[in-house]
């Protein structure tokens, strides 16, 4: 039942993928490339119960972490050129700032 | 009992990976960015969540504490994804994408749009009026 | 109590009560006390960012939106179910983008508002401006449920506790 999971984890990855290629726009990529992470979280839940590893469960958790950082972090670059923020400091309130603690 | 439980998680398991090749889908099929992010939060809400809840039902709570893994996964995913979403949808429309809509005219409101002259109008009215534009 | 010390100190238990359920270590003195030392450097930062306030820790609405949630996952599975419909058959979509009113008083609750817009598939919040929040809806239909306002009923109820007093911010300091 895992190895059917998986299955289709994949083929969702494969469509994300074909999303990150195709996509016209810089933001239809991030959205796959998110999508992407998504799976790839799911996916390694799966594997850790498919291969008797409940290690795996540690690193899914913290992948689930990374992707959300990690594309706020990319969508910040893409929009300013830099990881700090809007050079003038006026680039609109909140827009890719993250709000953390709530957890 | 134990039929039960594998029978439950094979459900589980396999309507949300249908969920997530559904989203996998919409992604690849819909016309722009902002109906393919309403089809990515598919694979976030229903197509983890029911993989994940099947994956729940098997292990328990589990000798390595599995379970709570499992579900702190669910709750952080959960938490996340709303705000990633949202602040894409953001960037892209603060960038100048304009959203699809079928006919082509622009949506009944946008960023530059305020909100009195969109109160101004009957919730019946905008659909025929192109609010955009001050 | 004072307010900072109450959140402090909620968030020094709850952050324990993770570190033992993630490292499953329940016996071996020298672990649990460099568990605590965790927990309390952890406590000791966010105290720096000035994060320990009723948003940083919101402990006061945390009952409340436990009983919040069953509904909102419900609400979550029948719109999973609405956008698995438009993606099987892409002719149904009508993409709508509207301003919907948001009734709640402090800037918690609104962010709990606009993330359970979002949260729930075929609407995305997209600006809040105010009393009101932009919303992208995959369906028309999406913009009205929301605009019935049962949703924004109750993340006002979620935030009911934090209505008397307000904004409360700056405790940290």
């Amino acid at each position: 039942m895992f190895t059917v999971g998986s299955l289709f984890v994949l083929v969702t990855m494969a469509l994300a993928l074909v999303r990150a290629v195709r996509g016209p726009s810089v933001y239809d990529r991030i959205v796959a490339v998110n999508l992407f992470g998504t799976m790839t979280v799911v996916l390694l839940v799966l594997l850790g119960f498919l291969t008797d590893r409940p290690e795996f469960e540690d690193i899914a958790l913290l992948y689930v972490l990374i992707n959300f950082a990690g594309t706020i972090a990319v969508m910040k670059f893409v929009k300013y050129s830099s990881l700090a923020g809007p050079p003038d400091g006026g680039g609109g309130r909140g827009a890719p700032s993250g709000r953390e603690g709530d957890a | 009992m134990d039929a039960i439980l594998i029978g439950l998680s094979w459900v589980l398991i396999v309507a949300g990976g249908v969920f997530s090749v559904l989203s996998g889908l919409g992604v690849v099929r819909f016309p722009d960015v902002f109906t393919r992010m309403h089809a990515a939060s598919l694979a976030d809400t229903l197509g983890a969540g029911l993989i994940i809840l099947g994956l729940l039902v098997q292990a328990g709570i589990g000798a390595d504490l599995v379970g709570i893994k499992l579900i702190l996964i669910l709750v952080f995913l959960l938490f996340t994804s709303p705000v990633v979403t949202h602040a894409l949808a953001q960037a892209a429309l603060r960038d100048g994408l304009t959203p699809w809509t079928r006919d082509g005219t622009p949506t009944e409101a946008g960023l530059d749009s305020t909100v009195e002259e969109d109160e101004a109008l009957a919730p019946d009215a905008l659909r025929k009026t192109s609010g955009e534009g001050t | 109590m004072n307010p900072a010390v109450k959140h402090a100190l909620s968030l020094f238990v709850s952050l324990y009560a993770l570190w033992l359920l993630l490292s499953g270590h329940w016996a071996d003195p020298l672990l649990l006390g460099l568990g605590l030392a965790a927990a309390a450097l952890t406590v000791f930062i966010a105290w720096r960012m000035e994060g320990l306030d009723h948003e940083g820790v919101p402990v006061s609405v945390t009952l409340n939106a436990l009983a919040y949630w069953p509904w909102l996952l419900w609400q979550i599975v029948l719109a999973n179910l609405a956008v698995a419909r438009c993606i099987l058959d892409p002719r149904r979509i009508g993409p709508r983008m509207a301003w919907v009113p948001a009734s709640q008083k402090s800037d918690l609750g609104k962010v709990i508002f606009a993330n359970s817009i979002t949260l729930t598939p075929g609407t995305i919040s997209v600006q809040l401006a105010g009393g009101h929040i932009l919303v992208h809806a995959l369906e028309g239909a999406g913009i009205d449920d929301l605009r019935g306002g049962e949703m924004n009923r109750r993340c006002a109820r979620v935030e009911r506790p934090l209505a008397g007093d307000g904004r409360t911010g700056g405790e940290g300091t």
